[in-house]
């Protein structure tokens, strides 16, 4: 290849390599480096020698484009992608977030509390999140489902009362639930199982982000 | 953070000193690009990749710490001298002090290492 070859093939590849960069700053820099060439070499004709020479020590297109990438050209290069392995602590965290105050009640969502804010993946927003909606997770919903349960079915009123022979009576009234108060309160119970798995279900891809090492 | 790859931890320190001796080469004097990139390259182990000095320029000259002039060069086409703007200045001025700082500490630990 002949040195003049060599520079058209150098700034092609620099041309394409800049293709990211805005066009007046493309522009400006391929033509900065030409320069450069034509300073180095070009009044001797673009030898051979002396444009491989200038090529090496002007370095890889690619490094050049690099440099002028995003306009920073001291960064840091770009935080390293921290690709854990499965996130079992998280895992655990939203287990027990949901099912944990089922099988040991208070004891087990806390643990899941516990879990979810010694993550290194969640945010403080997707923590707050987990704690907030709902305290308790699906226990919770089951203590409210058999604490509704009971005064749906026993809506009953018990008495008491003693009357003037001494004899005590006890009597209850029961009155049926209106419908509207039993309609209340299975869509309460429906939010209240919704909301806990629509959490877990959100915590649950937020782990999937890509995520910055901590350096 | 490990630093396994001196290589890699070279060329940052690099990277973030080297528009700083730019500063210092243009602070009382006026340069063109190439005499810049002449001038760097001079001094062993400055400079990797002699390419990347230009989009180092065009940023201090966004960043307001250089400023050009195009003049008009019996060599042949004209050409952009470059100078410190009073930013640049004190930019370097800053730097300065910071720097001698930090190779004074690095040399203290380097040679007590290797007096142990």
């Amino acid at each position: 290849m002949s040195g003049q070859q060599l520079v058209a093939d150098y700034l092609s590849r620099l041309r394409s390599a800049a293709g990211s960069l805005p066009t007046g700053q493309r522009q400006e820099l391929v033509g900065e480096i030409e320069a450069h060439i034509a300073e180095a070499s070009g009044r001797r004709g673009y030898a051979e020698s002396d444009v491989r020479n200038v090529l090496d020590r002007l370095g890889p297109p690619e490094e050049i484009v690099a440099a002028a990438g995003g306009g920073v050209t001291t960064a840091a290069p770009p935080p390293a992608y921290e690709r854990r392995g499965t996130p079992l602590l998280e895992i655990a965290a939203l287990i027990l977030l949901l099912v944990g105050g089922l099988v040991v009640p208070v004891v087990g969502w806390l643990a899941g509390v516990a879990l979810l804010w010694s993550s290194r993946i969640w945010t403080v927003r997707d923590k707050l999140l987990g704690t907030l909606v709902v305290p308790g997770g699906l226990g919770l919903v089951a203590l409210g489902g058999l604490a509704s349960l009971v005064m749906v079915s026993g809506g009953c009123v018990s008495s008491a009362s003693l009357d003037s022979a001494g004899v005590s009576h006890s009597s209850s009234t029961c009155s049926p639930p209106s419908a509207l108060h039993n309609g209340l309160l299975i869509a309460l119970m429906v939010l209240m199982v919704i909301a806990p798995v629509t959490t877990v279900a959100y915590l649950g891809r937020r782990l999937t982000r890509p995520v910055a090492a901590r350096l | 953070m490990e630093v396994v790859d001196t290589a890699a931890a070279l060329s940052q320190l690099r990277r973030g000193a080297l528009e700083y001796c730019v500063l210092a080469l243009l602070r009382d004097d006026e340069c063109y690009a190439y005499q810049i990139v002449q001038e760097l390259g001079a001094v062993d182990g400055m400079v990797t990749s002699e390419g990347t000095i230009y989009p180092l320029l065009s940023r201090l000259r966004r960043d307001e710490l250089v400023e050009t002039t195009w003049r008009e060069s019996a060599a042949g086409p004209p050409r952009r001298y470059y100078r410190c703007t009073p930013a640049g200045r004190r930019a370097l001025r800053a730097f300065e002090p910071e720097w001698r700082r930090f190779r004074a500490a690095v040399d203290r630990f380097l040679d007590a290492g290797g007096a142990a």
